[in-house]
């Protein structure tokens, strides 16, 4: 709604524009306890915001300044309604959250303004909520939104790139929503180490990226079946208590087969395209470990080849480390710990302490395996991932000498 | 550029907005789209739709009569400005104006010049 509505406006108001969906949620709270839920809540929701739109402007319009092409048609009554109507039409909607999409994620817009933005007006999460996510207070975020604000104020209109542009612009705008799946998948600081919420939103974003003609390109298709792959496997993540279970340990019956499936069809046509992006190379990883019957059987070696292919597009040390891994599964602990211990900058991760107290415990040395693992747990913020490593120290301690 | 008063007289459009709501709105929509293309062309100031009722005041006292004042035919149903070259430019720009479709009539008026 907000993103229909700052169409309408310009972005020079998209605090009108919040104003009358947090009206209209207010008005929601107010009414539906007496009256009960609406038999179509969205409609209804719909509705009010129209009215509510209609109420600002006839109040409000003379005195501000309106996008060019609007404002006639918002200042007469001629017009006013049926300009809102249609801006609120159903198939306008997915339309007015891409054109939004791109708008948060414009380049003008620093990143990790772009995303606190998109959270804020797209997925309508709250201050805290954000604050949350992204590990920090709310001051900081309300600090982010402000500055986000501005830049998005001097865009003066919400609308989609030129078509030649948008395979530049959809860089900031795939990153935002993997950003925001990762923070689902993986939450960094959360109780919980899987935010359902965020992944659905990441997850509807991307659906509606491939849905929509400009923006169904190859690398859209393989970073949906890329997070598809991955929501795939989170319910077998976590135990009931909510503790995690290893990539190794999981029950791979309980992965969902369904979504999958959806993925490899993604990655299918992602192929396709000519152009071969990160998302189509992680993609690709993340299948192997969806078809393979069990984690040793996980086709190792072509996992490295596939890293190899990555580190060529983004030679970073997240990548190096993850292909560390890989190369101990296919090579053996000895390999794997010299290829850790090549990688360079992850001192501060304490994946990387984990996974380097892995390798040490299985070539049995353990005393360097126990303070690798107690590294780990002085770095990590997250609860569960804390309590996984404490496991790990605790097992360390039941394993006999040898 | 001038400016140029267009008063829209007559042209019922046959549908009530209370038994008929959506025949109504979609009568709105042909105004709408007029409009949209008028404001696309940046030439349209804007205007409003009148209601058929309200007073008419007369005289230094003030006499006072309640509307419709008129033959439906002649009521000023609404108005709206525009800016155009000319007077033959701005009578172009009335083509598509739903209102001929209801048998109404435009009137269509330069905005006058006042020199002191």
């Amino acid at each position: 709604m907000v993103g229909a509505l700052t169409r309408l406006f310009g972005t020079q108001h998209l605090e009108l524009a919040e104003d009358v969906v947090q009206e209209t949620l207010l008005k929601a709270m107010r009414d539906w306890p007496y009256h009960g839920v609406p038999d179509q809540p969205a409609a209804w929701l719909h509705r009010v915001a129209k009215n509510q739109a209609i109420d600002q402007l006839r109040r409000k319009s003379r005195g501000v300044e309106l996008l060019k092409e609007n404002a006639a048609l918002l200042r007469s009554e001629w017009t006013l309604s049926g300009t809102v109507s249609e801006a609120f039409a159903e198939d306008l909607i997915a339309d007015d959250q891409l054109r939004m999409l791109f708008a948060c994620c414009h380049p003008s817009i620093p990143q990790e303004q772009q995303l606190a933005l998109a959270l804020r007006t797209l997925c309508g999460f709250s201050v805290p909520e954000i604050a949350r996510a992204f590990v920090t207070n709310e001051e900081s975020i309300n600090k982010r939104l402000y500055r986000a604000r501005e830049a998005f104020r001097a865009l003066g209109r919400v609308e989609f790139p030129p078509a030649a542009e948008v395979p530049l612009r959809l860089k900031p705008v795939l990153a935002t929503v993997y950003l925001l799946f990762n923070e689902g998948y993986n939450s960094t600081e959360h109780q919980d180490l899987i935010r359902e919420d965020l992944i659905e939103e990441a997850l509807r974003l991307g659906d509606m990226l491939v849905r929509h003609p400009l923006t169904a390109r190859s690398e859209v298709k393989a970073l949906l079946a890329l997070m598809l792959f991955h929501a795939a496997r989170s319910e077998a993540r976590l135990d009931a208590d909510g503790a995690i279970i290893l990539l190794a340990d999981q029950d791979r019956s309980c992965w969902d087969r369904q979504l999958i499936g959806l993925a490899e069809g993604y990655l299918q046509e992602a192929v396709k395209g000519e152009e071969v992006s990160t998302y189509h190379i992680e993609a690709a990883i993340a299948g192997i470990h969806c078809h393979a019957p069990s984690f040793e059987e996980t086709d190792w070696i072509t996992i490295i080849l596939l890293y190899d292919r990555l580190l060529a597009l983004v030679p970073n040390a997240i990548v190096r480390f993850n292909r560390a891994i890989a190369i101990g599964r296919a090579h053996g602990a000895a390999e794997g710990l010299k290829a850790l211990d090549a990688v360079e900058g992850l001192n501060t991760s304490h994946l990387y302490h984990a996974a380097r107290g892995d390798a040490l415990r299985e070539l049995t040395r353990l005393e360097e395996a126990r303070s690798a693992y107690s590294t780990g747990l002085r770095l990590t913020k997250s609860a569960v991932e804390g309590a996984l490593l404490r496991r790990k120290l605790e097992e360390l301690s039941n394993t006999p000498q040898r | 550029m001038s400016k140029y008063m267009f008063l829209f007289r007559g042209g019922e459009p046959g549908v009530d907005p209370m038994s008929d709501p959506a025949g109504f709105g979609a009568y709105m929509m042909t105004w709408k789209t007029w409009m949209e293309n008028l404001a696309k062309s940046g030439k349209y100031l804007g205007g409003d739709p009148l209601e058929a009722t309200g007073r008419t005041v007369t005289g230094k006292a003030m006499k006072m009569t309640d509307g419709p004042f008129v033959e439906g035919k002649e009521i000023v149903g609404g108005y709206v400005i525009v800016e155009a070259a000319s007077i033959e430019d701005a009578v172009k720009m009335s083509e598509g104006c739903p209102i001929y479709t209801h048998d109404g009539v435009v009137e269509i008026r330069p905005v006058q010049h006042v020199d002191f």
